[in-house]
């Protein structure tokens, strides 16, 4: 992409909570390989006369989700009906949220190769899901299983500019989903949903936003992601540089042809013809009940350990991604700190985190035992010095113009590879200080 | 008091009712659509007398009760859940446990 134009991506993204029940009636919300239809009710079926009543938990879990990424937490909001005629919706209108959604707007930092990046979300509410179509031949099947799965909705204003940045944003809203368990968020099963707005400006006319946008849907992993943005990019590219400009609307990802296709819309977004649900008293919680949750629910998030392992321990920054990618690992990672301190071992956590990366300390050992065995493994060996001595000199010798280099200057690592030799005419039984210490002294 | 004198009778146009039954998918001949657009007038007159209450000092009120937080515990027992045949009961056609219906364009 030519810098003549700058990316404007917003996003829209689904996470279904895994409840016990579903978000307005008590059938078991677990659907993923059940028996069609063998988890609803006149609630979810949407007959006459079923009374929808929200899901407490989560009501919860939403308020801890919106804390966590830094967003304002509203303690009044209500639930209202988002009309729309299609079959996945056996009463012709979702539960959604509409003007008074339980989570307002807020910004969460996320580490994009290392460069911290903070990105601006507009809000989060609680909808219900729909039930599954299954296309075949002349015909829909439908399964009301998932229909009434709570179902979380994130938007954010349009301040994304590169496939990457959606990328790192997504993986730390699916990690944070599971750090605080409320969530699979699993993209290939469907717990997880992206739906970007992508649109191309003049750099030149920022920051005014561009004229149209394209939704894409249909994208099923982070990888698809990435390349349905980066695909989409390029065609509307093209269009602009032809002179046009490319329709407003929505389009699918096709996995098979790594292109999006335009989609038919169901409705005119103006449609939905919003209003409050009757059925459902407003909510309002008090300050202090909102702090029972954060207290009872809150976890040290995947950033704020990042930021210790880094700034405060000294380990390097990839090493802290990888370790965060799961909270397990991070959890015994930080066990494993705070036991060499207790024990008095003197390891960095540096190198416990490369060890711990390296499989050489297993995440099932007892921490302090698992240290002192991995401190001995790596214990200075004993030096046989005469033997040494020897070893050293005769490298030298024949190895000259690793030497000069190394004297002149013109190769500072002309002292490593000097090192491997003596280290391998030892065969390893050299404590490497040592060895270092020996061969500055006599070049 | 503002009171709304505009006692109009076209109080919904014909456009309006097709952009209506278009939405909740129904067909509707000329004659129907003349009709319904009578009928729908006569009722949006009739409840634009609500107009003429004063409102200005009155909140907006969601429900009739004064009902807060009413929800559920979460893994709550569930005596209402259907068997699949009891939910599939009423459906016009069925196959293989699931509903069926004539092929729906992609959403
Ligand atoms: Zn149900």
């Amino acid at each position: 992409m030519s810098n003549k134009y700058t990316p404007i991506i917003g996003l829209e993204i689904h996470i279904e909570l895994n409840t016990k029940s579903k978000m307005f009636c008590q059938c078991p919300a677990d659907y993923f390989g059940q028996e069609p239809n063998t988890h609803t009710c006149p609630v979810c079926l949407g007959m006459p006369g079923g009374l929808p009543v929200p899901n407490e938990e989560a009501i919860r879990r939403t308020i801890l989700f919106g804390k966590a990424i830094g967003c304002k937490i509203n303690k009044r909001f209500k639930f209202d009906r988002k009309h729309y005629f299609y079959p996945d919706l056996p009463k012709g209108y979702q539960i959604s949220q509409y003007d008074e959604p339980i989570v307002g707007n807020g910004n969460l930092e996320v580490y994009v190769n290392g460069e911290k990046k903070s990105f601006a979300i507009t809000r989060v509410h609680l909808e219900e899901d729909t039930g599954k179509l299954t296309h075949k031949g002349g015909e829909s099947l439908i399964d009301y299983n998932r229909g009434g799965v709570p179902l979380m909705e994130i938007v954010t204003e349009p301040v994304f500019h590169t496939s990457e940045d959606v990328k790192a944003f997504l993986e730390e809203l699916q990690l944070i989903a599971r750090y605080l368990g409320i969530a699979n968020a699993d993209m290939e099963k469907g717990d997880m949903r992206l739906e970007p707005n992508i649109s191309l400006q003049l750099t030149e006319k920022l920051p005014e936003l561009p004229e149209y946008k394209v939704e894409v849907k249909n994208i099923n992993s982070f990888k698809f992601a990435q390349k349905a943005i980066e695909y989409e990019l390029k065609r509307q590219e093209e269009i602009l540089e032809r002179g046009e400009v490319p329709p407003q609307e929505t389009r699918g990802w096709d996995a098979n042809t790594k292109t999006t296709v335009p989609q038919r819309l169901k409705e005119n977004a103006n449609d939905y013809r919003y209003f409050p649900d009757a059925d459902i008293p407003v909510f309002e919680y008090t300050d202090e009940q909102l702090q029972e949750i954060y207290d009872e629910g809150m976890v040290r998030l995947p950033h704020e350990r990042i930021g210790t392992y880094v700034d405060e321990w000294g380990v390097k920054y990839v090493d802290a991604v990888t370790l965060v990618k799961s909270k397990d690992t991070a959890e015994y990672f930080e066990d494993l700190v705070s036991a060499n301190k207790t024990a008095g071992l003197d390891l960095k956590p540096q190198q416990i985190a490369a060890a711990l990366l390296n499989k050489k300390i297993k995440i099932s050992d007892d921490p302090t035992k698992a240290l002192k065995e991995f401190k001995e493994s790596t214990a200075p060996v004993e030096t046989d010095m005469d033997k040494l001595s020897s070893v050293v000199d005769t490298v030298l010798r024949e190895n000259q113009k690793a030497v000069d280099d190394f004297k002149s200057g013109k190769n500072p690592n002309a002292i490593m590879y000097l090192m491997g030799q003596v280290m391998r005419a030892m065969k390893g039984q050299a404590d490497a200080n040592i060895v270092k210490r020996l061969l500055e002294e006599r070049i | 008091m503002k009171k709304q004198a505009d006692n109009h009778m076209n109080s919904i146009t014909t456009e309006e009712v097709l952009r209506l039954a278009s939405m909740i998918r129904i067909e509707l001949s000329d004659d129907e659509v003349e009709k319904l657009r009578e009928q729908l007038g006569e009722t949006i007159d009739y409840i634009r007398n609500l107009s003429e209450l004063d409102t200005s000092n009155v909140e907006a009120e969601m429900t009739k009760t004064e009902l807060k937080n009413i929800s559920f515990r979460d893994g709550a027992p569930s005596p209402r859940t259907f068997s699949q045949e009891d939910a599939l009961a009423n459906a016009h056609k069925t196959k293989d446990g699931f509903f069926v219906v004539p092929k729906i364009l992609d959403k």
